[in-house]
């Protein structure tokens, strides 16, 4: 059973736009530098970018808290994120429930529980997809584009590093506020996405026993 | 009146003539007036929207050839130069996104549109459920819009309204543009600007586009393509006239050349066109005169039926004797051919009693332009035709077995009897029911636009049910009531789905009624403490959305006024207008449609209000009773020339020597057109007229009486010229690619034919034997 999505339902292309991010992540257990793991250097951008844009496929466990300023307490999904280059990504949800989201180039689909699925452009939403460019752009190394949509800020060194992307476009801008991203060496340990209205979630990674 | 005196006259009428069609002459080309007056709700929807309905004016325009990005950019290209022209009303490449604005509009008009809004919406109990199923989506990724309106729309309008319109399906796009799903074709929707069916102005906006195409596009790989009803109109009239052209140009040398092999005189030549001429002139200032303007077909069928008027000289010629003045012949031919003109007009006068514009035109051009082209003939062609033109006349053709002919009546029973017993063995349909058929659009043409409406993913065309009130409200609550017919019927499973106005603009009564559902503030506040119970929430959690719902109460209406500017407007277009003092909904289906389940659950509304279109069916039933009104016009008719030829002719055994070889070509013609598998149209009907006036000028001339020999030889010579003229003229339009010229080509030549043919072996026998000069 397949429906067609309304392109109002941006909603799932930021869920993908962060597991873009995450798949981003995900490339980076591997883990190439361990053995140089006890040295202390600085980090750049593109030496960051060039490293992390290396992975071909990848997949990582997740555990995901959405902070929602009208609740007590934040709400906890875990599950598996793959990744295969160029384009292909995959978030599967294990608990609270079984959901499985797929991104490929410009469609971005969801299963639920039973397997029906419904489907969505990115051309339908001109913001959202000028966001998720921008995060290809890390993923393709090339630093000149993704700077056309975000406004950059590393921070750390190569051991410890943080990233803040903050969008340049107004559309883009109403919806997210800024996004973070933690990483060691070539690895992203930790995405901190923060709404627009101030809601944030935070998505942990961990590298997946293979 | 001296001989001069008329011709002053007749030059006076006709410069009068010339100057009204200098002056007012309007060739009308919306084809509305050709279409019959309707009867049924439905054909009175069917020819609004096939007049002025936008999806007549609509072209769905294809580029190909290139990757999508080219054609992506030369989509966008051309939208932008097209949108600025005033030939278009729109020209579209993508439907708009829901821009922020739209968002906000739906968002703060939620309590009107939500079509969950039934009265327990806000009760504990189901905002406690509609709670911890939102935070069940919301913890995953498909919850993620909702969770930016949780906490001002906790029961979820907003997105109860956004899931209703997905049954929409969307179209394929690319780059931000509509494209086929497998990338090669981009594809633009242009809405001409067009005062009813006007094929001048499609024309224009179609040389727009293809300009704008040229102007813009540097690859001469792209190409660009045009399907939709203006393209097909206007193709085939292009292809008409270029087949006519052509095929008038042919015929008209040939014409000639038999003139001049019968005459040898170039002068007759030109006199012989002088009647039609004249006939076509008075006629065409005569209909400006009375009706404003003339249309394009009465004009085109109108000249096929009076030229027959070509013959009325050339019996004049084929009369004059040796040192005979013309006049002198024309008095002798004159009564025949004034009973064959009268019958012939009279004929068509039944039509202008038909009721139908366009039939009333064609009767009223034809029977002015054949008396018209009668009395030049008589008083003005023996004036200015003197003496000394002739010299000779040949009559050669007295070398044809005549006589033979005249002994095989035996013969012609025989064969005619075969023909009627044919006739009556045939049990397949004589008519062509299926108007598609007609279409002079090429099969490949119709073919590349239901591809291309299939790739586009527009709705289901062939099957609506049509909605009618005499007021937006009234509409829009006819709407609502059917519309809950047919929400059953889907929770039956009896139709896959269907869209109607009333999902994004329901009636006041539904809207009021959707207010009264919001509960008091106090209520609201108590509830909502109730709600939470066993939820993660915050104490003040809701503070927003107590404050939008008291707000929501004082909630002005939408009406169609308020939606402009929003995505929805255009939403609202596609299925409810209006025209003049009436408003009408479409509901449209999509999948599997069970008709007579959907038929019972409209049959409790008035058939007036609320009635199922089926397009073709329509139009086929529309146009059939068209051809059998004109059909009885054409009977109506043929009593007339019958009664006409009686009171003319005197005794009925005359009546029957003229009508027999007229009746029995009419009947061969159609054994023929059924031989050859070629099911009857209108065009038919209209060359079955021309053969009738043809057979009753054959036959009246050789029924001649008191005929001496030599003038019978006379009647041979000129019948033959003017039937081989006839044969030329239309023998040449068989040949035509355009299947309306080809009917009446191949109808007209063999009636012609048959009509002189039988003519002659009916003819009598000449009562004195003369002596040749």
């Amino acid at each position: 059973m397949k429906r067609e999505l309304n392109p109002t339902f941006y909603a799932l292309s930021i869920t993908l736009l962060i597991s873009t991010i995450i798949f981003h992540s995900a490339e980076a257990f591997d883990d190439k530098l361990l053995g140089e793991s006890n040295q202390i250097c600085a980090v750049d951008l593109r030496g960051l970018m060039i490293s992390l844009a290396d992975k071909k496929e990848k997949s990582a466990q997740f555990t995901e808290e959405k902070f929602l300023k009208i609740l007590e307490k934040p709400l906890r999904s875990e599950g598996t994120l793959h990744f295969q280059a160029p384009d292909y990504l995959e978030k599967i949800t294990a608990k609270p429930e079984k959901e499985r989201l797929v991104v490929k180039s410009e469609l971005v689909t969801i299963f639920d529980q039973q397997d029906v699925s419904q489907t969505l452009s990115l051309d339908d939403y001109q913001p959202l997809k000028e966001l998720l460019n921008g995060i290809r752009f890390i993923l393709s190394g090339n630093l000149n584009a993704l700077k056309k949509y975000y406004e950059l800020d590393l921070k750390g060194n190569c051991n410890q590093w943080s990233l803040i992307l903050v969008p340049i476009s107004a559309p883009a801008l109403d919806i997210i506020d800024r996004i973070i991203i933690l990483g060691e060496k070539d690895n992203i340990e930790k995405i901190t996405w923060v709404d627009s209205n101030g809601d944030f979630t935070v998505m942990t990674l961990e590298k997946e026993n293979s | 009146m001296k001989p001069r005196t008329k011709i002053i006259f007749w030059i006076g009428i006709l410069f009068i003539a010339f100057l009204i069609i200098i002056f007012r002459l309007r060739v009308e080309t919306d084809i509305g007036l050709f279409l019959p007056r309707s009867s049924s709700p439905q054909e009175q929807f069917l020819i609004n929207q096939f007049r002025q309905g936008p999806g007549s004016k609509l072209l769905i325009i294809s580029l190909q050839g290139a990757d999508s990005k080219t054609l992506a950019r030369l989509s966008k290209s051309l939208t932008h130069k097209l949108k600025n022209d005033s030939a278009f009303i729109k020209v579209l490449n993508s439907e708009d996104s829901i821009t922020v604005q739209t968002e906000k509009f739906l968002f703060s008009n939620r309590y009107l549109l939500s079509p969950t809004l039934y009265p327990e919406r806000f009760s504990p109990q189901s905002l406690h459920d509609i709670l911890s199923e939102t935070l069940g989506r919301i913890v995953l990724s498909r919850g993620f819009l909702e969770k930016r309106y949780l906490d001002r729309d906790p029961s979820g309008e907003f997105m109860s309204i956004l899931r209703s319109w997905i049954e929409t399906p969307l179209l394929n796009k690319k780059h931000g543009v509509w494209f086929s799903a497998d990338g090669t074709h981009a594809f633009l929707v242009a809405e001409i600007f067009a005062e009813g069916l006007n094929l001048n102005q499609f024309e224009n906006a179609i040389h727009i586009i293809d300009d704008s195409f040229n102007d813009l596009n540097h690859n001469i790989s792209v190409s660009l393509r045009m399907v939709g009803p203006p393209a097909f109109a206007v193709a085939s009239r292009e292809s008409i006239r270029r087949d006519a052209t052509k095929l008038s140009i042919i015929a008209t040398c040939l014409v000639i050349g038999i003139i001049y092999l019968f005459y040898r005189s170039i002068t007759l030549i030109f006199l012989c066109l002088i009647p039609l001429l004249c006939g076509i002139l008075i006629s065409v200032s005569a209909i400006v005169l009375i009706f404003g303007s003339i249309h394009g077909i009465t004009l085109a069928f109108g000249i096929v039926i009076i030229g027959v008027a070509i013959d009325y000289p050339l019996h004049l010629f084929s009369h004059i004797k040796a040192n005979e003045h013309p006049s002198e012949a024309m008095d002798r031919i004159w009564p025949t051919l004034r009973l064959g003109v009268l019958t012939t007009a009279l004929g068509f006068v039944s039509m202008i009693f038909s009721g139908f514009d366009g039939l009333i035109q064609l009767a009223a051009f034809t029977v002015c332009g054949l008396v018209t082209a009668a009395l030049v003939t008589r008083h003005i062609l023996p004036n200015i035709t003197g003496f000394s033109f002739f010299k000779y006349l040949p009559t050669r053709v007295e070398a044809l077995p005549f006589e033979a002919l005249m002994k095989s009546k035996i013969l012609f029973y025989v064969f005619l009897a075969g023909v009627i017993t044919f006739l009556g063995f045939q049990r397949n349909e004589l008519w062509e029911n299926d108007i598609a058929k007609l279409s002079p659009v090429p099969d490949s043409q119709l073919a590349l636009d239901r591809q291309m409406r299939e790739e586009l993913n527009l709705p289901n065309v062939s099957y609506w049910v049509i909605v009618k009130g005499k007021s937006e409200q009234s509409a829009l609550r006819w709407t609502e009531s059917v519309a809950d017919e047919f929400q059953a019927l889907k929770n039956q499973g009896a139709i896959s789905g269907f869209d109607a106005v009333t999902k994004y603009l329901p009636s006041f009564e539904k809207q009021a009624q959707r207010i009264k559902t919001l509960p008091s503030i106090e209520q609201l506040k108590e509830n909502l403490r109730i709600a939470k119970k066993g939820l993660p929430f915050r104490e003040n959690a809701f503070e927003g959305f107590i404050q939008e719902v008291s707000s929501a109460k004082k909630s002005e209406f939408l009406t169609s006024e308020r939606m402009r500017g929003t995505l929805l407007e255009a939403q609202i277009n596609k299925l409810f207008y209006h025209q003049e003092n009436l408003w009408f909904s479409m509901i449209s289906f999509k999948g599997s449609v069970d008709k007579k389940l959907v038929a019972r659950a409209i049959s409790s509304f008035p058939s007036e209000n609320v009635f199922v279109l089926e397009p073709r069916k329509t139009s086929n039933i529309l146009i059939n009773r068209y051809r059998d009104r004109a059909l009885l016009f054409f009977g109506w008719g043929c009593l007339i020339i019958v009664l006409t030829l009686r009171v003319a002719l005197r005794q009925w055994v005359a009546v029957g020597r003229v009508l027999i070889p007229i009746i029995g070509s009419v009947l061969t013609v159609i054994a023929v057109l059924i031989t050859a598998k070629i099911p009857l149209s209108l065009f038919h009907l209209v060359s079955l007229l021309l053969v009738i006036g043809l057979g009753i000028d054959y036959a009246l001339f050789l029924n001649h009486k008191l005929m001496l020999k030599e003038e019978r030889s006379k009647i041979h010579h000129a019948l033959i010229v003017c039937n081989l003229s006839t044969v030329t003229v239309f023998g040449t339009l068989a040949f035509s690619t355009t299947p309306v010229l080809r009917a009446i080509g191949t109808t007209v030549v063999i009636g012609a034919f048959l009509c002189l043919l039988f003519s002659l072996i009916f003819a009598s026998k000449p009562k004195m034997i003369d002596n040749p000069v």
